[in-house]
């Protein structure tokens, strides 16, 4: 049995990501791949994969796809209304589908997902993946060159994605359920300083972390440019390095003064001053901050940040472990949920390091 | 080498050299990048994913949940006592480039604002063989220099939304080609046929950080029989490139 998923429609902007595209930033190559990885993980292991197979991500408005002739595990990553529509003999039948939690797209079966709530991002998991060639090792689509993905487009009406023999056979395992789903973070953006914070004095640091910044509606897979108070170049540095490397996460001021943080897709050099650069953990929140979101930054050291993404790692393994199946109504197995040692929350607070309040100047 | 340690969040760090762009300072961060580069590919630096050698550092990204900045320090150390000892041969390339017409947008403008007359800036261009410092900005773009003084101008006031695939152009004292069509703000000053970056290719990406390049003008009916050979694929790109001793 063969089979694949028919896009009946892109949404907004749907595309396939997986983890990124390493090793080859020396040729201008970026990383691209999800802007919310730790979702990607976790609708990963919803439908029975490896943490880092390959979906699809989609931006505000999710596309609606059809399974033809072979069923598939799928899994929604964020908070978004979906159904499923179904054609039997007395007619079209629809049912909602919960995210967070696996279901079978039967063969003729229509996916539609509505548009998203509280972020600009969602992941749709596919089990077993996505079939389709990878370039440079990975099959991240990246759209300015054309690469990656279905010939390096954002998905269309028509596409066709191929469905392994391994999706298949994971469509017949029971539904799974993620009890306590990732909730929206409000703390402030937790950033490293520099590494050109030389090219603005102390008043101006004091700003951008004392300040507020409003994500602007000119961001994308790229970077989020960001509107608050005017950060000013010291006169004799000016706005512009000789270009170097960069990451995503990298807070570049231009002349303008209005920071750019360099998102998945950025390029893998620039030539602005970078006045501090976002810890790995929180780049997702930056990515699916939308339009018109205010945000605050907080300094930590690169060690400290480190510290944290180890954390979060754990955090997001106790949360892989709690995934448990789901009864027949559609609820969570409570006592499934009391058997896991489910551990909510971010920051151990017996951990000096994890607690926001206690960090201390170390390496800063 | 005294060198300066920029920290870029939890991900990477910058090994930076000096404060100019120069050859001494890029042929250092190159043998650096080189030896760390293989290092990488044995498994003998675990937690290093890669380097990105720019014109004047190395940036160097780690992976976090293996390494804390200050190991990622001290594994980076010993190949910069190392850095010099790169090997001694490099890849120079001779690129067909066709100067008149709709392939040279802006050399009229060049020209004027320089001084020079036309057939000046293509004749400079085309005298100096460039080093290929970095690649950037796009998968495949190569920044080239240093380009001769008399054609020193900055970027264009308004940046162009789409520079045109192959073409060739110069702003301060470097010279590159676009890869792919790209919004830019360099000036253009010719066109080449050659893909500079082709997922067909074993390496994408033709040209790497350490190249040699220099430039051939081709008449627009070389240009149209060379672009043609390419798309049928029965052009060989070691026509234009040879192994050199690095001087």
């Amino acid at each position: 049995m063969t089979g694949y998923l028919e896009i009946q429609s892109s949404g907004f902007q749907s595309m396939i990501q997986d983890k990124g595209r390493w090793g080859f930033q020396e040729f201008g190559v970026p990383i691209c791949g999800s802007a919310v990885p730790h979702w990607m993980e976790l609708g990963n292991s919803l439908v029975g994969n490896n943490a880092d197979a390959a979906g699809i991500e989609f931006r505000v408005l999710g596309p609606a796809i059809k399974a033809v002739d072979a069923p598939v595990k799928l899994a929604i990553c964020g908070d978004v209304t979906a159904e499923v529509m179904s054609k039997s003999e007395t007619g079209t039948h629809s049912r909602k589908i919960s995210s967070w939690r696996s279901f079978t797209l039967n063969p003729d079966d229509e996916l539609k997902i509505g548009n998203l709530e509280n972020s600009v991002v969602g992941f749709l998991a596919i089990s077993g993946g996505v079939q389709v060639e990878p370039v440079m090792g990975s099959v991240s689509t990246y759209v300015r060159s054309e690469i990656g993905g279905l010939s390096g487009h954002i998905l269309k009406a028509g596409d066709k994605i191929p469905v392994s023999q391994e999706g298949i056979k994971l469509s017949e395992a029971a539904d799974r359920v993620q009890p306590s789903p990732p909730t929206p973070q409000t703390e402030p953006i937790r950033v490293v300083l520099g590494p050109q914070d030389e090219y603005f004095d102390p008043e101006m640091i004091e700003i951008f972390f004392s300040q507020e910044f409003t994500v602007s509606k000119a961001s994308d897979r790229m970077g989020a440019r960001l509107e608050g108070p005017v950060l000013t170049h010291k006169e004799d540095k000016g706005s512009g390095i000789i270009s170097d490397g960069v990451v995503p996460g990298a807070i570049q001021v231009p002349g303008n003064g209005q920071p750019i943080v360099l998102l998945n897709d950025g390029q893998t050099v620039g030539g602005y001053p970078k006045i501090a650069t976002v810890i790995s953990t929180d780049l997702y929140r930056i990515a699916n901050a939308l339009p018109g979101t205010v945000l605050r930054f907080q300094s930590v050291s690169a060690k400290e940040a480190c510290l944290i993404a180890r954390n979060a790692q754990d955090v997001l393994e106790r949360m892989k472990k709690s995934i448990v199946a789901a009864s027949a109504n559609g609820f969570v197995n409570i006592k499934a949920l009391y058997e896991t040692n489910l551990i909510d929350g971010v920051v151990d607070m017996a951990k000096p390091d994890h607690f926001p309040g206690s960090l201390t100047d170390e390496d800063a | 080498m005294e060198y300066r340690v920029l920290i870029l969040g939890d991900r990477a760090i910058t090994f930076e050299f000096g404060a100019v762009i120069s050859k001494r300072i890029s042929h250092h961060v190159l043998g650096v990048h080189a030896q760390l580069k293989e290092s990488i590919a044995q498994g003998h630096v675990n937690g290093i994913i890669e380097s990105v050698p720019t014109f004047r550092s190395l940036t160097v990204h780690y992976n976090p949940l293996v390494l804390l900045p200050d190991e990622v320090e001290a594994l980076v150390a010993p190949y910069i006592k190392e850095g010099d000892a790169v090997s001694g041969l490099c890849t120079q390339w001779s690129f067909p480039v066709c100067y008149s017409g709709e392939f040279a947008p802006d050399i009229e403008d060049v020209a004027q604002r320089t001084g020079l007359s036309i057939e000046d800036v293509i004749k400079i261009h085309q005298t100096d063989v460039y080093d290929a410092f970095m690649l950037g900005f796009l998968p495949g773009f190569a920044f080239l220099g240093l380009v001769d003084e008399r054609l020193h101008l900055p970027r264009r006031a308004e940046p162009r939304t789409a520079v045109p695939r192959g073409s060739v152009a110069i702003a301060d004292q470097l010279t590159a080609i676009y890869p792919t069509v790209s919004p830019g703000g360099w000036n253009l000053i010719g066109t080449t046929p050659i893909e500079l970056f082709d997922i067909a290719q074993k390496d994408a990406a033709l040209l790497k950080a350490g190249d040699r390049v220099c430039f051939r003008a081709v008449s627009e009916s070389e240009y149209r029989k060379i672009q043609t050979a390419i798309a049928a694929g029965d052009y060989s790109y070691q026509n234009e490139c040879q192994v050199k001793e690095v001087a």
